[in-house]
């Protein structure tokens, strides 16, 4: 695998330069230089700026709105490559395990009958007990292959949106319209708020997968393997679990269901500077979030409307999904 | 020196044991071979060297220290296990999966030193493997792989080495590569060196000490030739075995008239 350093300090800068850009981009027009005056005005005042208009679509509106998209961006893609890593399976991520559709649940029910138990604690619950049902259900004699994690997690899937639906159904017709939007996946109730409880809750989760990253590689290689070569299997990959589990329901509580992008990511930066998790895990974040960014720039931006973000990643990522299984044919599916 | 002493192990859940009471030692500095034929315990018994599955009695020593209990860690510090060859599902370098035999020397949430690094170039350099360094691991073949899991356990810089049937996935040219290589480091390093293998005749020609298993059971133990005879193999396999000598070392062959024995 070459090793092409500039390629990965070029990525690691591109959520700054993406969000530089989702910045200055939206209905109300800014220029670019007046983004950055605003940016630099709020650690060095400078003369001028404080009663500005602009200033407040920037500091209030655009920057929570593209803070939350990059924070997200970084848990799920975060999620999806370390599940790929300890699934061994390259064709995981949080929205295929069936863990997006068990945090999406918690939420429904949270918004729709049990407003005191708090969105992000019902969401992650639901969360782990999908991703421990679809990885149980598709473990034959020890082992989990690949295809059968993939059904599994389709079916758990299937079943939490099943129950999301019966919510839908029950619920007031005022909740309906909240659930519904929600689950579609948007950033357009991004506020302060949410970047302090969820952005940095998502930060502190995944902590523990930022510092173990190099583990990874070992367990990926096995569970008999990684304990002959002197890892505690069991407990790392609880831990990884648990943490990319924190961070998607984190996620999913502030911006609803954005799919694929756990998966389509993590592929990228591996095509571009190799498997090693060492480098792939900061890497997949930094992708991710700028990858989030931009596919919330064009949400905003494309329409007079504010799409959804989630169709933006489903209608790019579902191509994309097809394009790795001609390409990687036996090779992706495998055993 | 690891010592095992009358190590039984049972399956959960099953009536029969598949280790009978195994008791074997391998010293330091030499190639013990676990020979036998399929069924009769070989991989059982490495899995519990190993450590990937616990007896239900029995004592296994290296040194003076009693490590049945060690965990993952512990073991790897002390055993670096070569396993049969296989493909990691993503196409790692050669030099990443050299590395990763650093995992029991690297702390939980830190990721490999400088130090760790010059031991895995250090043990690419011993394999004679430096060509392949920068490969990708998944596209070099298996006798180049099977050089490649060699130097990620002398990377572990443990000191005892255990191979799982080193040459069952290659042919004759790379069988004889690998095993002259293991022969080589066992010697330089004086580690102690547990292979299991399918062929006699590579037990007589590379191993310092052959244990010789059936149906849980050590039949025999000792230097090659006094292990390796025809009584022996017949009992043991079951079929008729001519020994010569050829080029100064014994070599078995079937008997091609005679037909097989049933086994007791």
């Amino acid at each position: 695998m070459t090793n092409r350093p500039s390629l990965r300090v070029l990525i690691m800068l591109s959520p700054l330069l993406m969000g530089w850009i989702a910045l200055f981009m939206g209905a109300y027009r800014i220029s670019p230089l007046l983004v950055l005056q605003c940016l630099v005005n709020e650690i060095l005042p400078l003369p001028g700026l404080a009663e500005i208009p602009e200033r407040s679509i920037l500091l209030d509106i655009r920057l929570p709105r593209v803070l939350l998209a990059g924070l997200v961006g970084v848990a799920l893609s975060g999620s999806g490559v370390t599940l790929q890593g300890v699934f061994r399976n390259p064709l995981v991520d949080p929205f295929i395990l069936g863990l997006s559709a068990g945090a999406a649940f918690g939420c429904a029910i949270s918004i729709g009958f049990l407003p005191v138990l708090p969105i992000q604690a019902a969401a992650f619950v639901f969360a782990i007990a999908s991703v421990l049902l679809a990885y149980n259900i598709a473990k034959t004699q020890g082992e989990v292959s690949r295809l059968p994690l993939i059904l599994s997690g389709v079916i758990i899937s299937a079943f939490f949106s099943a129950m999301t639906s019966i919510i839908k159904f029950l619920v007031d017709p005022h909740k309906l319209q909240n659930i519904v939007f929600w689950l579609m996946g948007s950033f357009s109730l991004a506020d302060w708020r949410s970047i302090s409880v969820s952005g940095v809750g998502i930060l502190v989760a995944l902590c523990p997968v930022y510092l173990m990253r190099w583990r990874l590689n070992v367990i990926s290689m096995g569970e008999d393997e990684a304990k002959l070569l002197g890892v505690n299997v069991r407990r790392d990959r609880l831990i990884f679990v648990v943490a990319s589990t924190l961070a998607v329901s984190l996620a999913v509580s502030v911006s609803g269901i954005i799919g694929w992008v756990g998966l389509m990511v993590p592929h990228l930066v591996r095509m571009m500077t190799g498997p090693d998790h060492k480098s792939l895990v900061p890497l997949s974040m930094a992708t991710g979030a700028t990858f989030m960014i931009f596919a919330d720039t064009v949400a905003r931006s494309l329409t007079t409307y504010d799409i959804p973000v989630g169709i933006i990643t489903a209608v790019s990522g579902a191509p994309f999904f097809i394009y790795l299984m001609k390409k990687g044919g036996k090779e992706s599916w495998g055993k | 020196m690891i010592r095992i002493t009358n190590i039984h192990f049972r399956h959960p859940n099953t009536p029969d044991s598949v280790l009978k009471g195994i008791s074997l030692q391998a010293r330091q500095g030499q190639l013990t071979t676990i020979l036998g034929p399929n069924g009769s315990g070989k991989s059982t018994l490495f899995k519990c060297i190993a450590g990937l599955w616990h007896p239900e009695k029995g004592e296994m020593t290296f040194g003076e220290a009693s490590i049945l209990g060690y965990n993952h860690e512990q073991r790897a510090k002390l055993i670096a296990v070569v396993p049969q060859e296989h493909e990691p599902p993503f196409p790692y370098s050669v030099f990443d999966a050299v590395l990763m035999g650093r995992a029991a020397h690297v702390g939980m949430f830190s990721s490999p030193s400088k130090k760790d690094r010059q031991a895995a170039e250090r043990a690419i350099a011993a394999v004679g493997i430096t060509h392949l360094r920068d490969k990708t691991y998944t596209k070099i073949s298996g006798g180049e792989r099977q050089m490649v899991l060699v130097a990620r356990a002398l990377a572990q810089e443990a000191p005892a080495m255990l191979f799982d049937e080193p040459t069952s996935h290659l042919d004759f040219r790379n069988q004889v590569l690998v095993l002259r290589k293991i022969r080589e480091i066992v010697a330089e390093r004086q580690v102690t060196a547990v292979l299991t293998i399918h062929d006699p005749n590579a037990a007589m020609l590379f191993s310092d000490s052959v244990v010789l298993i059936d149906d849980g059971r050590v039949i025999a133990q000792g230097l090659p030739g006094d292990v390796i005879t025809e009584e022996n193999l017949h009992a043991v396999y079951g079929i008729e075995v001519v020994m010569g000598r050829v080029n100064g070392t014994m070599v078995i062959t079937p008997h091609l008239l005679a037909s097989p024995v049933e086994k007791q």
